[in-house]
């Protein structure tokens, strides 16, 4: 039985993992469409406004979107199995939440004499945990497209089973390689192995040691992920909007986000795996502590800078569009400005007053803390990225070549790789 | 808190074995067969044996139930009915539970010594592949060139017949490639905001 505190701790890190999610959710939201809108040479979203003052560049957009999906009306269409029916979104939420149990991101934090590792469950089954639970997406879309009663929803569940089942081979063939390469299952173990350095100078991140694993890793996602350019289970040319073609409303909603939770997670995955994770690149934990005086001087001098850069910028914005507008939006990039600079001021004087270049030893180590938890959320965010460069810029396999790119030239790569890499970890450590 | 958890997770798994052979649908008998493997699962998770657990999710609840409802969904809802007023069905179905019954109670009956503790790491992955690769090597290995067996069985069935064949490695393929192709003949239609592949 554990002991009160130790509930606790583990209830803050729930909290904390959930906060990264659902926080980074309207973000991607965001970032999608204004994403695609650059890369289609648009302004994208743009209009929505608090008090006609903030837009933000669109960021309020999401919020709207979530009054909108939560007003709309609920349709239930006539013929559905209704158990079913509402359980597939349930289910598609939860796993994408649960997965995010096994993921470290940070190394362990000192309260005191307390060593708490930052991380929700240290199970001995590690990364077996993810491809577990991950296998089970399937089921929201198999059972959302089969319990609608509807031929393209029922065809889009179809196509997600094959799809899922023929991919999840590959991954698991991919990730088997990389418990070769750390002689571990646990996901701390492999991010804090990651932390070495080969041949003095490169970090010995998994992209490194296993270059072909990293990209049939990745392919794999994209198609456990269901995103362009596997997006065929909701194909919209061909089957209108595939296997949540009958939800309205938050049901709706609720597909809506598990698909972009699912990419939250899967580049937090992919980073944890093959980019090394919570390690800060050249900087072990000791390290970091050990530094902490000087690495927290400079990036302090660097926010001021930086700060200051985007307070003069707005400033100058703000100038230029004075009296163009004729309304309250111009009034925007002033206000920012005026945040900035006193953003600016703040980290400036905290340079200045705080002497940052001396702190204490619990000091250096919650910085420590800080920085590799900056770290993980920085990849996290940086491969959501790629999911949404990539969905904007190929365009969707065709269904015969998805299956023919997984089964008759992935499966035998990936067998490949397998064979190598436990080849060469029996002839050097052997 | 073990014993709660055992009862609930215990329930769950029997109603929804109960739910799987009552259910007319086969496709929502196969669900609840799911969700039976993960009840099952937890009880195994609960007797610290979580390898077990994960693999029984990620094999029979995550690949083999997956493949099943494929099979299930792709052959229609005509041949999903299933007779059961057999009434040999229903006389091997009531043997079988007094068999099960007496060799159950006959079990629970012999384990009155209390078990010996287990080390922390007991269930876990390192343990149970260190005993598969030691003392279990030889059915181990035996198993293994079942699977092979099976897997060049399978490949050999689903080969295409005629000359110069190409994707006939993937019995998935096989059957939706036609379907699929008469499909996306229709997709011209560009999607509403996927301008730049068009």
């Amino acid at each position: 039985m554990p002991d009160i505190t130790e509930l606790l701790w583990a209830l803050g890190k729930i909290g904390f993992m959930l906060a990264v999610i659902l926080g980074t959710l309207p973000v991607m939201i965001w970032a999608e469409r204004k994403g695609a809108a650059y890369i289609q040479d648009r302004s994208g979203p743009n209009r929505a406004s608090i008090g006609g003052v903030f837009r933000l560049g669109g960021l309020i957009h999401p919020l709207a979107d979530v009054f909108k999906l939560v007003f709309k009306e609920e349709i239930v269409p006539a013929g559905v199995n209704v158990f079913f029916y509402h359980l597939a979104p349930i289910i598609m939420m939860t796993v994408a939440l649960s997965t995010f149990a096994v993921i470290p991101f940070g190394d362990v934090l000192l309260l005191g004499t307390r060593e708490i590792p930052l991380l929700v469950a240290n199970l001995n089954v590690g990364i077996l945990y993810i491809l577990a639970i991950s296998s089970l997406t399937v089921y929201g879309t198999v059972l959302a497209g089969w319990s609608s009663n509807n031929k393209f929803a029922f065809l889009g569940g179809l196509r997600a089973s094959a799809q899922m089942i023929s991919y999840e081979i590959n991954m698991g063939l991919a990730v088997l390689a990389l418990i070769l390469v750390y002689g571990s299952v646990r996901l701390n173990d492999m991010v804090v192995a990651q932390g070495d350095l080969l041949w003095g100078f490169i970090p010995a991140w998994g992209v490194v040691l296993q270059p072909v694993g990293f990209v049939l890793f990745l392919v794999a996602l994209f198609a456990e992920t269901n995103r362009n350019p596997f997006d065929l289970p909701e194909g919209e040319s061909e089957l209108v909007a595939g296997y949540h073609l009958e939800y309205s409303s938050l049901k709706f909603a609720l597909f809506f986000m598990a698909e972009y939770c699912n990419m939250i997670v899967g580049a937090a995955v992919v980073s944890t795996l093959y980019f090394g994770g919570w390690q800060v690149p050249w900087l072990t934990t000791e390290g970091l502590r050990e530094n902490a005086g000087t690495l927290l001087t400079v990036s302090l001098s660097v926010g001021t800078l930086l700060n200051l850069l985007f307070a003069t910028g707005l400033w100058r914005k703000f100038q230029g569009e004075r009296g163009t507008l004729g309304d309250r939006r111009e009034l925007e990039s002033g206000i920012l400005a005026v945040v900035f600079l006193g953003l600016a001021l703040a980290t400036g004087g905290y340079l200045l007053v705080g002497k940052p270049w001396d702190i204490g030893p619990a000091a250096s180590a919650h910085f420590a803390t800080v920085m590799q938890i900056g770290q993980f959320i920085t990849k996290t965010l940086l491969f959501s990225w790629v999911f949404i460069w990539v969905r904007w810029t190929l365009p969707r396999f065709r269904y015969d070549q998805l299956m023919r790119l997984g089964w008759q030239y992935m499966l035998p790569l990936a067998l490949l790789n397998f064979v190598v890499t436990a080849a060469f970890v029996l002839f050097t450590h052997g | 808190m073990e014993a709660v958890f055992f009862y609930v997770f215990g329930t769950l798994a029997v109603i929804s074995a109960l739910l799987t052979v009552t259910r007319r649908d086969a496709v929502a008998s196969a669900f609840w067969l799911i969700f039976c493997f993960l009840s099952v699962a937890a009880l195994f998770a609960l007797l610290s044996a979580h390898f077990m657990a994960i693999l029984q999710i990620l094999l029979y609840a995550g690949a083999i139930m997956v493949f099943f409802l494929f099979v299930i969904m792709f052959l229609g809802k005509s041949q999903d009915r299933v007779k059961t007023s057999d009434w040999r069905v229903v006389a091997l179905g009531v043997l079988s539970l007094i068999g099960a019954t007496v060799v159950l109670t006959r079990l629970v009956g012999s384990t009155h010594a209390p078990f010996p503790a287990v080390a922390d790491s007991y269930g876990g992955i390192e343990a149970v592949s260190e005993v598969l690769l030691t003392k279990y090597l030889f059915a181990f290995e035996l198993t293994g060139l079942l699977l092979t067996a099976a897997v060049i069985g399978a490949v050999y069935l689903a080969r295409r017949e005629a000359p110069g064949s190409r994707g006939a490695k993937a019995p998935v393929v096989r059957g939706l490639t036609s379907q699929a192709a008469t499909s996306t003949a229709s997709s011209s239609a560009v999607q509403h905001e996927d301008v730049p592949h068009a």
